[in-house]
């Protein structure tokens, strides 16, 4: 009874607010850096799958050929690398015991999603960058309604 | 960037009286908040509790945003609280701004035949939080009451 009295008090009539705040550069999550990284690993997958081979015997074509291959892998793993940094981050950092109780697949989804990190960077693989890409998604997703909000995910490209 | 706040205790308390000798392993071992009993209630009704609501993520998982608690206005006029006392206290700095933090430790002043302390205070979710370790020392006098229970729960 004491119980429903407070709720109704605190329904009908809030409390002015006290802060349990934070107003510094630290904890500041946000799952959009490692969203931007793991687009750039899907856009890389696609350009090096879709790059054409040159002609045999067109030494400039091979060449521009190698340096274009060349860099596109060179983001695709660097990019790679970056969301699994910034996964990690989230993770270990901002995600806590309590949400585990609330999302108990939470470190199987962490480690999956570390993982296909590594295979984006490892291999050039349409299917695993499309799944590094709804891992980051449900992670949005996880990480957005632990703070009650309804955040949409929102792709750059 | 979000490792740093990963720091072992701050820096700047080494002369500290009563340390962190206790025995809580991380903030999530405090004992939860007592929940709201009728004679709470009954103080509060007659004005000597008051209520606030939490604002912010600082004291997860202890305190939830949208709680609110009761707390019992100058508590400390007279008395000091106890380390681990969950304390609504003025920011330092920005007297307008009203904040619930945790004792965490206590330094003790004698010099000029009179006994001053000022407090350490952290929030229980270290990520999260803006306490001592960004505004320093808190003194006596910015401690406006100690929370004594739930008043209600987020759903």
């Amino acid at each position: 009874m004491l119980k429903t009295i407070s709720t109704l008090i605190a329904k009908v009539s809030p409390a002015a607010a006290v802060q349990a705040h934070c107003d510094g550069p630290c904890g500041v999550y946000d799952p959009a850096s490692a969203r931007v990284t793991a687009e750039a690993v899907v856009s890389m997958t696609k350009k090096i799958l879709a790059l054409e081979a040159p002609a045999a015997g067109d030494a400039a074509a091979a060449i521009a050929y190698n340096n274009t291959l060349s860099r596109y892998i060179a983001v695709k793993e660097e990019q790679a690398q970056k969301t699994k940094e910034d996964l990690l981050i989230l993770w270990t950092d901002y995600f806590k015991p309590v949400h585990l109780e609330k999302y108990p697949d939470l470190h199987d989804t962490f480690w999956k999603a570390a993982k296909l990190c590594s295979a984006c960077k490892v291999e050039v693989s349409q299917q695993h960058a499309d799944e590094l890409m709804a891992a980051v998604e449900k992670i949005h997703g996880m990480f957005w309604a632990s703070k009650g909000r309804d955040v949409a995910f929102v792709k750059a490209s | 960037m979000a490792d740093e706040q990963y720091q072992d205790y701050p820096t700047g308390v080494d002369n500290v009286h009563t340390s962190f000798s206790m025995e809580i392993e991380s903030p999530e071992d405090w004992p939860a908040l007592p929940e709201l009993s009728w004679a709470e209630f009954l103080l509060w009704v007659m004005g000597r509790r008051s209520r606030h609501r939490i604002e912010g993520h600082s004291m997860l998982p202890f305190l939830q945003p949208g709680d609110e608690v009761l707390y019992q206005p100058q508590a400390y006029r007279k008395s000091q609280p106890d380390l681990g006392a969950v304390v609504i206290v003025q920011h330092p700095h920005r007297p307008a701004l009203v904040m619930i933090k945790r004792v965490a430790a206590m330094d003790s002043d004698a010099s000029g035949g009179l006994q001053s302390h000022r407090y350490w205070l952290l929030g229980d979710n270290w990520a999260e939080s803006s306490d001592s370790r960004s505004f320093g020392w808190v003194e006596q006098s910015q401690l406006l009451g100690t929370v004594v229970c739930r008043f209600h729960q987020t759903p």
